[in-house]
C-alpha cells in the first residue's frame, strides 16, 4: 500500500511542476476509466443536426485534459480490445481470438490486479456481453458487476454513482471502470429520441430497426431482411454473432432469389442519426459521472480516462459493424485523459489503447511494463498495431497504414502486394504498393505480431 | 375567522395545484440541456406534443412521459425518460 501510492503521488507532483498545470494531487491517485463501446473517434466534437456538438461533456473534459487525436485500439471488437486494455498485452499473446474458447488466464497480471495488490480498491461496472465474467476480464477486481447482456450506461452508471459515493467515504485509493454499449448496434433508443436527428422520418427502418440484428443485414445500402446471421456459442453457452457474418452476408447478397430493401438517403440518415443520438446519450452519462466525481470531492485526486474500445464502420465500407476489417473507422478510438498536474494538450502522434495500461501503472508508482508506452512520453516514430478475429493485422504510423492478412506476414517485404494487403495514407486511402514505404510498417508487424 | 380559514384553505389549494403543476426539475440540468435542445425544435423551453411527434417514435405515448400533466415536457421529464430506458429492450438475440 505504501510504496506504490507514494511513488504515484511524487510522480503526479513532478508532472505537475513540469506541465505548469494548476491542480496537484496529494497522495495516491484514484483512476476513473470509462469505456464507451463502439464510439467512433470522429464523433468526438462533431456537430449534430442542431449544429451543436454531440459530445459537450467529452469536449469539456478534453479541454481540461489531454486529447489523443490518433489513438488506435489493438482489436476491432470489444472482448479483445478490453483484453489489451486490461493486460497491457496483445490479445493474441493470451489466446486464440475466438469467442468459443477465449478466457483470460487468471494468472495473467491485470491492471486491476496490480492496483489491488498495492492497496487500491478496484471495481468494475460493465454492460455484460463480451465483458461478461465468463471471459475472465473480471480478474483483479474487488467487485465486478456485469449487467444484462449488451446493456448500456442506463444500467452501469447508476451503480457507478453509488460506488463513487461509497468510495469517497472509504479512504483508500480506488480504480473504477465503467462501461456501456449505448453506441453499439442497434443504435436506436426507443421512445422520445427515436428520430431526434431526423425529425419526421417515416421510412421502412422505423419498423425494421426494432427487430434484432437489422443493421447487421445491411450491405452497400441494401437491407436483406431474410438474412440470418450465423451464431457462435462461447465456452459457457453464451450466443454471439459470428464475426464471419459480414463475409457471409456478401455471399447472401450475391444471390438472386432474396428480398432486398434498398435504403434511400433518408433511410441511411436515420441510421446515422440513431447512432449520433446514442453518442449524445452516452455523453450525458459520462457528464453525470464527472459531475459526481466533482460533487464527492474526488476530482482533484482522480485521473480520468475516457475511451472507446473500437469504432464502427457506419456504411463507410458497406456494412454497419466493426469486425469485418481493420479500417480506421473500426480501430481509431476516442481517448481522453485528465490527469491531475498535467497541462491540457492535444496529442497528434499515434498512441495505442494498450498505452493506458502503462500510463496508469506509472501514475500508480509501478513499473510501466507491457506492450504500451506511457501516454505523453513522445512517439512521433510510433507504429501501433491491431489485430482481428478474422486473421487480419494492421500497423499505423504518422505517415500511413498497412493492412495485411497475418498468414502473409514474413521477414521480407514483398515486391508485389499479396491479395488483400493494402498500403494506405494517413487518411486510410489506398495507395499503390510501394515496398519501401511499406517497409517500416511491415517490419513492425513482423516484430510485434508475426508468426 | 371563517373567512380567514377559507382564505387559508384556498391558498393551500392554490399552492398544492402549483406544486403539482410546476415543471418537473431536472436532476442534472446542465447535462440534460444539450439533449433537451435537440428535441425542443422551436426553442421555447418545452417539448410540445407536436415536437415529440416529430422527434420521437410515431406511436409515442406522450401522456406517459408528461409526468406533471402540463401538456408539454420539461427538461426534468426528458431526463426522466433518459434514465428510464430499459437497458435490455433490444436484447433478443446474440450481438
Amino acid at each position: 500500500m505504501v510504496a506504490g501510492p507514494l511513488r504515484g503521488a511524487a510522480l503526479a507532483l513532478v508532472l505537475g511542476l513540469s506541465g505548469c498545470a494548476p491542480v496537484q494531487a496529494s497522495g495516491p491517485l484514484n483512476f476513473l476509466v470509462v469505456s464507451i463501446d463502439t464510439m467512433r473517434a470522429d464523433r468526438l466534437g462533431r456537430a449534430g443536426r442542431d449544429g451543436r456538438s454531440l459530445t459537450p461533456a467529452l469536449d469539456a473534459l478534453a479541454a481540461q485534459g489531454q486529447r489523443y487525436d490518433r489513438a488506435f485500439s489493438q482489436a476491432n471488437e470489444t472482448l479483445f480490445s478490453h483484453t489489451a486494455l486490461f493486460t497491457g498485452r496483445y490479445p493474441s499473446e493470451l489466446g486464440a481470438l475466438t469467442y468459443e474458447t477465449f478466457r483470460l488466464d487468471p494468472g495473467v497480471p491485470t491492471l486491476a490486479g496490480a492496483l489491488k495488490l498495492r492497496g487500491w480498491r478496484t471495481e468494475g461496472y460493465v454492460a455484460g456481453g463480451h465483458l461478461d465474467p465468463v471471459f475472465g476480464l473480471d480478474t483483479g477486481f474487488d467487485h465486478y458487476q456485469s449487467g444484462q447482456p449488451f446493456s448500456t450506461f442506463h444500467q452501469s452508471v447508476p451503480e457507478a454513482l453509488e460506488a463513487l459515493e461509497r468510495l469517497a467515504e472509504g479512504g483508500e485509493p480506488w480504480m473504477l471502470f465503467v462501461h456501456g454499449y449505448d453506441v453499439h448496434t442497434p443504435y436506436l433508443k426507443p421512445g422520445l429520441f427515436e428520430r431526434a436527428e431526423t425529425p419526421g422520418y417515416a421510412g421502412p427502418l422505423l419498423d425494421l430497426a426494432w427487430q434484432p440484428l437489422t443493421y447487421e443485414r445491411i450491405l452497400d445500402g441494401v437491407l436483406y431482411p431474410d438474412y440470418r446471421p450465423p451464431q457462435l456459442t462461447s465456452a459457457d453457452g453464451m450466443p454471439f454473432l459470428d464475426p464471419r457474418t459480414f463475409a457471409d452476408l456478401e455471399d447472401f447478397a450475391a444471390r438472386s432469389d432474396v428480398r432486398r430493401v434498398t435504403l434511400t438517403a433518408d433511410d441511411q440518415a436515420f441510421v446515422h442519426g440513431t447512432y449520433d443520438t446514442a453518442v449524445r446519450q452516452a455523453d450525458f452519462f459520462v457528464g453525470v459521472l464527472l459531475d459526481a466525481l466533482q460533487d464527492t470531492g474526488q476530482a482533484e485526486q482522480t485521473a480520468v480516462i475516457v475511451l472507446s474500445d473500437h469504432g464502427e464502420d457506419l456504411g463507410d465500407h458497406g456494412q454497419y459493424n466493426h469486425r469485418l476489417a481493420l479500417y480506421d473507422t473500426n480501430v481509431q478510438v476516442v481517448l481522453i485523459t485528465r490527469i491531475p498536474g498535467q497541462a491540457p494538450r492535444v496529442v497528434s502522434d499515434p498512441v495505442a489503447l494498450v498505452d493506458v495500461y502503462a500510463t496508469v501503472r506509472e501514475l500508480a508508482g509501478l513499473q510501466p511494463v507491457g506492450r504500451g508506452r506511457v501516454l505523453g512520453s513522445g512517439g512521433a516514430d510510433r507504429v501501433v498495431t491491431s489485430e482481428s478475429m478474422l486473421g487480419q493485422v494492421s500497423a499505423r504510423s504518422r505517415e500511413g497504414r498497412l493492412l495485411v492478412d497475418r498468414a502473409d506476414l514474413g521477414p521480407q517485404v514483398p515486391d508485389q502486394a499479396p491479395e488483400g494487403v493494402s498500403l494506405r495514407d494517413d487518411q486510410d486511402r489506398v495507395l499503390p504498393w510501394d515496398a519501401r514505404a511499406a517497409s517500416p510498417l511491415w517490419l513492425a508487424l513482423v516484430a510485434e505480431l508475426g508468426p | 375567522m371563517r373567512a380567514a380559514l377559507l382564505g387559508l384553505a384556498l391558498a393551500a389549494v392554490g399552492v398544492s395545484a402549483w406544486w403539482i403543476q410546476r415543471p418537473m426539475r431536472a436532476v442534472h440540468p446542465a447535462r440534460i440541456a444539450p439533449l433537451f435542445a435537440v428535441l425542443d425544435l422551436d426553442g421555447d423551453g418545452a417539448v410540445s406534443p407536436a415536437e415529440a411527434s416529430q422527434v420521437g417514435a410515431p406511436d409515442l405515448d406522450f401522456a406517459a412521459l408528461d409526468l406533471d400533466g402540463s401538456g408539454e415536457l420539461s427538461p426534468g421529464e426528458v431526463e426522466a425518460t433518459v434514465w428510464a430506458l430499459d437497458p435490455a429492450w433490444w436484447v433478443e438475440g446474440p450481438e
